[in-house]
């Protein structure tokens, strides 16, 4: 059958010659568009390293100068104070599971990213043996817990980090598995020493699962410093230097909570120029960062691409088919009077099919693996290029199982769409009656 | 003989119905991809409310400043202006700061609710009015005295003052932004999105936040604004450059506490719409090289694909031609008789894709304009809206008719000489 198939495409070569050659410039575009498509999607589908159900940025307001109902004589203890009483506000509500008190780039998807380098307790901070982390900083006022409210996981037990319980009296950090190993060679560190850029040591407080702090990024070694009490260089914007987030318990409906909370607890929260601003569900914020980045519109435009190339060979295929199904109407009839099935005759099309596609494929790969070589495969990112290096690889994508499961997608996109197309004619031409076909013979 | 061509091809299109279908669908899909590709880039390049002015228009954005061993980068400070007034090719210059939100929100009191709203507010000086060629609907743009006194005034546009009014007539009115009174000086046409340098939904004095007022002890020229200036013929823009760039060196050479770099500033427009990074040049032909790269698929994927069906009808008709052939028809006749004939079925799909690039844009209005912008944020209210001049010129109606050309021309040619230089018994046999 194989054979026949071969014989078939050579003796119409002409009429193959022309989709050939789209399925390969198709092919090579394709690919080109399904690169981008591969990395994100993997970075997306990684764990995120923590919870995004339930869980809420509070948003908080306040009268900035020049605003008419701001209060110009509060003062700085006055206006932590007042903070505070907004986290207390939160707390104190019956739906909410927990809430935690963090600085404003320290939690998933925020805007902002602080970063710092850290050094094992084993080596001299002036040597070149740091590591180049990003910094949470979370405080433990209003019985703030940022594992419990991320619901980040202890790399030992699996289950939530527990905060000790002289938290708030000294301060700790917390490494992400992948530094740990990176600094220490090991996830049991608890208990040891990490130095900053600035030669402050701090004492390791458990090692937690890695976390991601953009969606469609790899994740970046990460560290979690707990401080006793929330801070901010200028008092007046403590609200814009940090975040209160909340968890609400399990089954709890939001919208029945936003309600209640907007009637009857808001109100109380026009305090020291603040005032309740709404919530943002980690999943809105999740997204806005994403569109912020640039990261959906670099995926409209792939998807909107790859669609119109694999709309481009269903048309070509549908087309060479139905012109091939027509000229060979002869064919089909006699091989249906010799006693062929239709499926014998839509397996010896689909074949065709199945081979030009492959031919062509195989054709643009040592092209593919040029430019692959050459320009490299896509690695976009959306934190500060100097630090792009840091970020932690994965396996697939080192460049060859990259290229290879790439490549692997777009044959089998390619594939399916030219049997979907090649299909439509074949059926049609495959159930015609032997005296039909044979009438013209 | 023309019109014979057509009548021919209009009988062929209704004869072979799947052939016309395929071949305008290949078509419309290449021409409505290619479109969308052009209204974007028509929307970010050409003259558009309130940008009429964009081809004599120059953009400072960025400032880069150096000192020791330290960089600064940010917009660019205020006192800029000032430096730059009087220069012998400067028509206007205006500054301004779009203030979408996202830090330190800015809000307006919606009357019969009290809610606060926070809102776009674009923080211009009474240059910018100058610059940009506003529609006001009522009212007049700010005076220099109203922006150096940084005195209470708003300028609305069109819905933000039926929100709040249910009426453009509003001159004289107050609005509550930031708990402040502020009294309506103008209301002007709504400004898309797709202009993210002007559009806004209201217009306040550039120090309504004092903390953009330059402070004159500060020696280093990065603050809040992007400043705009038109020179008076789009052939003085060359001119007008070498001016700035002369203003900051002899500004680096007077005053050496910091060294201000303008990396190839100010732009033309076209250029400033791709400078997102203070420090670095756009980098202009990576932009180039991919865009050539898409519009090159659209266009040669889908010619394949008509090439084959082209090759396949040739062959049905190679007894026709090979008869006329015989009679005395020659090659060039034959070959502009098919030409012709594609070109009908080219130009239905060129409509047909025209209609779907335009139902892209319409129904994917919020994001398709900003397909090829990193960092889009849409504003608070700002609708993105495409507008009819936006779709509706003779500039996109000649790149489509162009396209559809080209589009023939690649498909068409190649298969059609490879049939006719088949010989004419060859030709006549093909039928037995």
């Amino acid at each position: 059958m194989i054979k026949t198939i071969f014989k078939q495409i050579w003796n119409q070569r002409r009429t193959n010659g022309w989709i050939f050659l789209e399925l390969i410039i198709a092919g090579f575009f394709l690919w080109t568009v399904v690169d981008p498509v591969y990395v994100l999607t993997t970075r997306h589908l990684m764990p995120k390293g923590y919870e995004e159900e339930d869980r809420y940025i509070l948003n908080v307001g306040a009268y900035m100068p020049g605003h008419a109902m701001r209060d110009t004589t509060i003062s700085g203890d006055q206006i932590k104070e007042g903070y505070l009483r907004l986290a207390r506000l939160v707390k104190d509500c019956p739906e909410v599971e927990s809430i935690c008190i963090v600085n404003n780039a320290s939690f998933p998807n925020a805007g902002s990213w602080n970063g710092n380098e850290f050094y094992p307790d084993t080596a001299s901070v002036t040597a070149d043996r740091h590591v180049h982390v990003q910094h949470y900083e979370t405080f433990t006022d209003e019985g703030s817990d940022i594992f419990r409210t991320y619901g980040i996981k202890d790399v030992h037990t699996g289950k939530d980090l527990v905060l000790p319980e002289d938290a708030h009296a000294k301060v700790r950090c917390y490494l992400s598995e992948h530094l740990a190993l990176e600094l220490f060679g090991t996830t049991n560190v608890a208990g040891r020493q990490v130095y900053d850029g600035q030669k402050k040591g701090f004492e390791v407080g458990g090692v937690f699962k890695d976390l991601k702090h953009r969606d469609f990024e790899n994740y970046y070694n990460l560290s979690i410093k707990v401080s006793p009490t929330v801070w901010f260089w200028k008092p007046e914007n403590l609200h814009l230097g940090n975040a209160i987030i909340f968890r609400l318990k399990e089954g709890v409906d939001f919208d029945a909570f936003n309600t209640r909370f907007r009637t009857e607890v808001a109100p109380h929260m026009q305090t020291a120029n603040f005032y309740f601003n709404g919530f943002q569900p980690f999943k809105e914020a999740r997204q806005a960062n994403a569109e912020m980045r640039g990261v959906y519109n670099k995926l409209r435009l792939q998807y909107s691409l790859a669609t119109f190339a694999l709309l481009c060979i269903f048309l070509g295929m549908v087309g060479t088919f139905w012109v091939r199904c027509n000229a060979r109407r002869q064919e089909i009839g006699l091989m249906r009077s010799l006693g062929a099935s239709i499926g014998t005759i839509r397996f010896q099309f689909y074949g065709e099919a199945t081979l030009l596609v492959s031919m062509a494929f195989v054709c643009i790969l040592p092209a593919l693996a040029h430019v692959a070589k050459v320009n490299g495969m896509y690695g976009g990112s959306t934190i500060s290029p100097n630090l792009v290096e840091n970020l932690i690889t994965n396996w697939w994508t080192e460049s060859i199982p990259h290229f290879l499961m790439v490549s692997l997608i777009t044959y089998l996109l390619l594939l399916a769409v030219a049997i979907i197309g090649t299909a439509i004619p074949v059926n049609r031409a495959s159930r015609i009656l032997p005296a039909d076909a044979l009438r013209d013979e | 003989m023309i019109k014979l061509y057509f009548k021919q091809a209009w009988t062929m299109m209704k004869q072979n119905k799947l052939f016309t279908s395929i071949y305008v669908a290949g078509t419309g899909l290449a021409i409505a991809f290619t479109m969308v590709l052009f209204i974007i880039y028509y929307v970010k390049f050409a003259p558009i409310y309130p940008e009429y002015n964009r081809d004599r228009t120059l953009v400072l954005k960025y400032m880069h400043a150096s000192f020791e061993n330290n960089n600064v980068s940010s917009l660019v400070s205020y006192k800029v202006v000032e430096m730059l007034r009087g220069l012998p090719h400067l028509d206007k210059i205006g500054a301004a700061f779009i203030h979408n939100g996202s830090w330190n929100p800015i809000t307006i009191t919606i009357p019969e609710t009290n809610e606060q709203k926070i809102i776009c507010v674009g923080m211009v000086d009474a240059g910018f009015w100058d610059v940009f060629t506003f529609r006001f609907l009522n009212g007049r743009p700010f005076t220099e005295v109203e922006v150096n006194s940084n005195l209470p005034v708003v300028i609305l546009t069109e819905s933000i003052a039926k929100q709040l009014f249910a009426t453009t007539d509003v001159v004289g009115k107050y609005i509550k932004c930031n708990g402040n009174d502020m009294k309506v000086c103008g209301v002007v046409a709504d400004v898309s999105n797709a202009t993210p340098d002007t559009a806004a939904n209201i217009y306040v004095p550039i120090f309504f936040d004092e903390d953009n007022r330059p402070n004159p002890n500060n020696p280093i020229l990065t603050g809040i604004a992007s400043i705009y200036m038109t020179a008076p013929t789009a052939t003085d823009k060359e001119a007008l450059k070498a001016e700035v760039e002369d203003v900051f060196n002899r500004h680096n050479q007077e005053d050496k506490r910091f060294t201000h770099h303008l990396n190839g500033q100010p732009d033309d427009w076209w250029l400033s719409t791709f400078r997102n990074d203070a420090q670095r040049e756009p980098d202009i032909t990576a932009v180039i090289r991919n865009l050539l790269y898409m519009l090159c698929a659209m266009l040669f994927i889908p010619a394949m694909n008509l090439c084959g069906m082209i090759s396949s009808r040739m062959d049905e008709r190679m007894s026709e031609l090979g008869v006329r052939k015989a009679y005395g028809a020659n090659n060039k006749g034959l070959l502009s008789q098919v030409l012709c004939e594609n070109l009908l079925l080219t130009f239905i799909g060129g409509l047909l894709g025209l209609a779907i690039a335009y139902l892209i844009a319409l129904t994917g209005g919020k994001w398709v304009l900003h397909l090829f912008t990193e960092g889009y944020t849409e504003p608070s209210l700002i609708p993105s809206n495409l507008t009819a001049e936006m779709l509706f010129n003779p500039t996109l109606f000649g790149i489509v008719f162009t396209l559809c050309v080209l589009l023939n021309v690649i498909s068409a040619l190649v298969p059609t000489m490879i049939a006719l230089h088949r010989p004419i018994i060859q030709s006549i046999q093909s039928k037995r």
